[in-house]
Parts: C-alpha cells; structure tokens; sequence
C-alpha cells in the first residue's frame, strides 16, 4: 500500500511535531531495512538495543529468544513477528506478546506494532516497529485484580458480616451475599436504595438514618445498635460500623458499611437481665423473709428467757411450800401421826423434791442454751480430778474404783465443760450403784489427720470398740486441719439398751425407771448440747447389765 | 444508847415463803422480830415511815432488809435501788434472797449496792437453815453503824 507511506517519513531533518515525538515517545521504535538492518532507533529503542550490543547498521536478529502471541498462546517464528510481517507488507498493530530475551531477566510483556515503510527516495522499502513494554504496569494491575479478588472473596466469605458502600448520599453502591441474606434485597435490588429504607418508620420520620450518616461523616466513623427492616417487613436488631470514605483532597465519597445481626445476643442479654431483676426480687424477698424470722427468733428468744425466768421463780414457790409444810407437819406433828399418814406425808415430799430437781435442771439446760462460750485451753486432767472430788457426795458410801490416765489438753468453755464431766462422772457413778465392784475409767484419744491415736498407737476410737455407731446427734464438723480429741468415761453399770441409744440426749427421755435410778433426764441431753455448742459430738456405748462408755469430742489445745 | 430490839424485814409477795420464814427464824431462836412487807410498795413505806407507817420512829431502822426480787408492783431490784440511793438508808444491810440464779440479776444487784446475794435452796431442810443462818449473821453477829455515836 505505497499510497500510505506518502506522510512526513521520519528521515526528514528539520524540526516538526514527528521530531519531537521521536525523540520523546516512551514507546520504543525502530526503522529497519528489507533486510533488518538497523537504519534507526529514537532513543527509547536505543537505550534497550544498546544494552544488548546493537547499534545502528547492525542486523536486528536473535534480539528476542522466543516471541509468543497472547491470543492464541502460540510461538511465533521469526517470520510471524510483527517485523517479518511488516517486511512482507502487512501492518500489525498492537498485537500482544511475551518475550523472552533469554537472558535470564524473565517474560516481557509487550504490545507491538509494525507496518511497512519506504526508506529511500529509489523506493526501497523497510519497516517501522514500535514496540511498548508494559510488563510493570501489567504487573502491578495484576496484583491489584488479585487483591480485589481476595478482597471480594472475603467480604463474601463473612457471610455474618454484611459489608456493603454507599454513595456519598447514602445509597447502596455496592452489595453482597450477606448483604442480601440479612436485608432481603438482592443486588439488583439494593443498588441505589437509600441508606433510610433499612429502618422502619418510626426511626425515619425522626431522622435516624441521616443522623447516623452525618454522624459517620464528622468524625470518621461511628458505631450503632438498633431496630433494622428487611424487605419482607421483619426486624431485627443489627450492629452496625459506619466509616467514612474520603478522597485525597478529602472529600466524602461515600461509606462502608459493616451490618451484624445481634438480635440473639440482644435477647440472651435481656433474658440475663431480666433473669438478674427477677433474682434480686427473690433475693430481696427472701432477706425479708430472713429479717423477719430473725426478728421472730429474737421475739421468741426473749420469750424463752421470760417464760425460764417465771418458771424459776413462779413454778418452785409453790413447791416450796408444799415440802416446806409437809416438813413441818412431819417435824412437829409426827408423834400424833399413824404411820401409814407418815409414809404418805414423805411420798408427798419426796415427789416435791424430784419436780424441784427437775426444775434445776432445766433452768441450767435453758440457761447454757443461752450463755456464751468463752474457749480456752483446758487441763482436763485436773478438771476430771475437780468433778470426781465435787462429787464426794454423790459417791458416799460408796467404793470405785477410779481411774483417770494423764489426759491430752482440749479447747472448751470452763464452766460447760466442768458441767460435762459432772453429768457424765455422776451417771457413771450412779449406774454402777447396784454393781459389787464398781469402776469408772475416764480415757482419751487425739485425732490427727484422721486417724485415732492413742499412746502412739494408730486404730479406730477404742474406747467406742471401734464402732462408728453410737454417734449422737449431727457433727458439727470442727476445722479439718485441727486436731480431735476424744474423751471417754467408761463404767461397769446397768448399761443400756443400744436400741435406745437414739433417745440419749433428748429432753426427758431416760433409758431406766426413776424407781430403778433417780434422774431428771436432763443430764445427758446438758451435755449432748454443750457438746455441740462446742462444734463436738457425744457418743454412747453400752449394753445392759455390762456398762457404757461415753465419749465427747473436743478440739485439741494447740 | 437505846434500847430498840434488833430487827429484820422480810419482803416477800408469797404468803407462803413468808410463814416458812418466819417458822425458820422462829425455829432459831432469833433475838428480836421481823416485820413483812408484801411487795415493794409496802417496803418503801415502811422503811421511810409513810402511809400506814407514817408515825413510825425514823430512827429505829432494820438490822437486815431479807427482799426477794421478783414481787408484783414493784420489784425487789427497783426497792434495793432506792434504799441504796437513800442518804439515811444506804448503809441498811439488803440480803437479795430470791429463786433467781441468772448472772444478769446477780450482777445488777451487787452493782446496785447489795450486801449479799442468796438463791433459795430448792431443799427445805438447807432453806430452813439459810434464813436461821441469815438472822443469826445479821441480827446476832453483824454489828451496824450506831447513829449516836
């Protein structure tokens, strides 16, 4: 096509606008003789062929090692290249290729052009080749399309997260599958939507969602919780973080927004709250409750302490005067009375004095209920020899055999404990009333870690024959870490009934006849609360007619 | 000095107790009498010579005030409190004899001046023997302060 080649050839020497773009373009071009013979480069091409030892006059062969089309993918053989076919007459123009100089410095990704070219006045003909190496741009274009990719992939991947733009006056630019699972709209529908159709109309007639926007755009971003509609009219409660975009010179281009339904956490954080009122509703009933049986208990308490006061005082006048009188009849009318009147003045007399010792008893159970416990350590050891000698009376007439070990130091009340051995050397005394050779042997053991010990000797509580039965009442548990003695008193009496034992320890109940013993049964229930009181227990042992060993518990002096 | 006979007040609201008493101090061969008040009232009447014992002698004051605690109208604690507090009556020895063994009457009434402290022994033969023992100790032994001395 000689007629084309008629425009300014580039071999003219005066500066016009080809010139320049010569001399300029960044794009590289060559003109080259029918047979390849550089006859000249602008500078672009220059600076690439002088690298690789071309200069003008040289053949331009063997520059590139292998040429490959893009469409296609196929090789190109020297001929096919754009140049070869530019010398057959063709013109190409911005074909695509890869080529690789074989020098180690990778595929080159280049567009070229090529076109035949009249090169002399005699009307030889050559060819112009232009050729671009874009492979950087194409590089970095090609990260950017994988960003974007993974970025896509992403926002799609989050599918809880529905991360959508809007447009700097709210409406939806782009949306997502998320996007379109928690409002209901598809894509095609949402784009374009206002940002204010997502709320319902409450929200909207008092301006909430350009408050949020506005909000977002002064100061960057902003986080909201609140009421959203979907397409189908539903609520639900949604989290929503709107940041503002802004371009270089910084103006608003629009938002991201990252929507999360919370409707569920928002519903278990209710039921917690709600379950929380509703707990301290019941706990303030309940310490109501407790205020009021606390205060019920003190009322009860003092009514206690009144009615054991009357009782001392009220019940035992008239007692008084019953063995009084019946006294002194029998003191100053006794001569003049038959015996028969005689023997019924001291039954009379006699039941005065059990009901006085009844009385007694109970006012000193009532009154231990009521006194407060001093703790110390005590030298039991001495304290048994105090009671057995206070008990001289008790044991007159008597002979018993007494035998009282050395005994390990316990934690207790003084006085309460001194009534504990009292009650239980006085019963042991009076049991062994009917017994020829009476004998009443105190022992003890210590409790370590669990284990009984006695005289270095670790087993089971001996003096209880290794039996865990016999316990009475609750343990009220004392601290682990301390250590528990074990005090015993063991006689050879009437014993009891092990069947009954259960009894031993309750008010008034007693396991043998006052005809048979004498007794309030008081005694023992004293020393099963006293006990108690000391975070102790009592146990009993016994079968009739061989004895019974008692034993309480007691922290060990440190 | 004069010859007044010593003397003993028993305060005590059981009828009962008092003739038990009496019998007692009666048993004992006592010197001197007792005079009974029934309660409180009565006491403090007697002891500052008002209503029915407004023209007793003032001068001629007890050996021993014998008072029970717990009376109706009023107690043996308020009376003690009130003798106690009297210019010519708190040095008039008061014996609390009374049921009550609680540590809190006990310590009011040695804080409010008492001179003794006795629980009525449930044993009548020892309840007989106390009150002897009591008129003996203050009515025979103790000598009181002499007014005009």
């Amino acid at each position: 096509m000689p007629g084309e080649l008629s425009t300014a050839p580039p071999l003219v020497g005066h500066h016009t606008l080809l010139d320049l773009l010569w001399r300029d373009a960044e794009a590289a071009m060559v003109v080259v003789d029918a047979d390849l013979h550089l006859l000249q480069g602008n500078p672009s091409a220059m600076n690439v062929l002088e690298r690789r030892g071309f200069s003008i006059g040289d053949e331009l062969t063997g520059i590139a090692g292998q040429v490959m089309a893009l469409e296609g993918g196929h090789l190109l053989a020297p001929e096919d290249r754009p140049l070869g076919r530019a010398l057959r007459g063709e013109t190409v123009v911005r074909q695509a290729v890869l080529v690789d100089f074989a020098d180690g410095g990778g595929q080159h990704r280049m567009v070229l052009s090529a076109q035949p070219i009249e090169i002399s006045a005699d009307g030889a003909t050559g060819a112009l080749l232009i050729w671009h190496d874009v492979t950087d741009s194409w590089q970095f274009a090609e990260r950017s399309r994988t960003q974007m990719v993974r970025l896509g992939q992403l926002l799609e991947g989050a599918s809880d997260y529905a991360i959508i733009m809007l447009d700097e006056e709210g409406r939806v630019e782009t949306w997502s599958q998320a996007a379109e699972q928690l409002h209901g709209y598809t894509e095609a529908e949402a784009i374009g939507l206002p940002y204010a159709r997502f709320f319902d109309d409450g929200d909207r007639a008092v301006g909430v969602p350009k408050k949020i926007l506005n909000k977002a755009a002064g100061r960057g971003k902003t986080q909201v919780e609140g009421k959203r509609v979907r397409r189908d009219g539903s609520v639900f409660w949604a989290h929503a973080a709107l940041t503002a975009i802004r371009d270089e010179s910084g103006r608003l281009r629009g938002f991201v927004k990252v929507t999360h339904d919370v409707s569920e956490q928002r519903a278990s954080q209710r039921a917690a709250v709600e379950l929380n009122e509703l707990l301290e509703e019941r706990v303030a009933e309940r310490t109501a409750q407790l205020e009021q049986q606390a205060a019920d208990l003190a009322a009860v308490n003092s009514e206690l302490e009144a009615f054991s006061y009357s009782v001392s005082h009220d019940l035992r006048a008239p007692l008084r005067a019953m063995n009084g009188f019946a006294r002194i009849m029998e003191q100053e009318f006794g001569e003049q009375l038959p015996p028969e009147a005689l023997h019924y003045l001291r039954k009379v007399t006699e039941n005065a004095q059990q009901m006085g010792s009844l009385i007694d008893a109970l006012l000193s159970f009532s009154r231990m209920q009521r006194q407060s416990l001093r703790s110390a350590s005590i030298d039991m050891t001495e304290m048994v020899r105090e009671c057995w000698a206070q008990l001289a009376p008790a044991r007159a007439g008597r002979e018993i055999e007494f035998v009282l070990p050395r005994l390990p130091p316990g934690m207790g009340d003084r006085r309460l404990i001194q009534q504990v051995w009292v009650n239980l050397l006085d019963n042991a005394i009076k049991y062994t009333g009917r017994q020829g050779a009476a004998r009443v042997e105190v022992g003890a053991q210590i409790q370590r870690g669990g284990v009984w010990t006695d005289g270095g000797q670790p087993g089971r509580p001996g003096g209880l024959g290794g039996s865990t039965a016999g316990w009475i009442g609750d343990w009220a548990d004392p601290d682990e870490a301390d250590d528990i003695v074990l005090y015993t008193v063991r006689d050879n009496g009437a014993g009891f009934d092990m069947r009954y034992a259960s009894k031993i320890g309750q008010v008034f109940q007693r396991l043998h006849h006052t005809e048979d013993f004498a007794g309030t049964g008081i005694g023992l229930a004293l020393v099963q609360r006293i006990v108690q009181r000391h975070g102790g227990r009592l146990s009993a042992i016994g079968a009739p007619d061989v004895g019974a060993t008692f034993g309480f518990t007691l922290r060990a002096a440190p | 000095m004069t010859s007044v006979d010593p003397w003993m007040l028993l305060v005590e609201d059981s009828p009962h107790d008092r003739e038990l008493a009496l019998h007692a101090l009666r048993k004992g061969n006592l010197p001197g009498r007792i005079e009974e008040a029934r309660d409180g009232v009565e006491a403090l009447d007697l002891l500052l010579c008002r209503s029915q014992w407004a023209d007793r002698d003032r001068e001629d004051r007890p050996c021993v005030v014998v008072m029970d605690i717990k009376m109706p109208k009023v107690g043996g604690i308020e009376v003690l409190r009130e003798l106690k507090s009297h210019p010519d009556l708190s040095d008039v020895p008061v014996v609390m004899l009374t049921s009550s063994a609680e540590d809190g009457d006990l310590a009011v009434c040695y804080a409010l001046g008492a001179n003794s402290y006795v629980v009525k022994p449930v044993e009548i033969e020892t309840f007989f023997q106390t009150l002897i023992d009591i008129g003996r100790y203050w009515l025979v032994l103790n000598r009181p302060r002499q007014e005009n001395l």
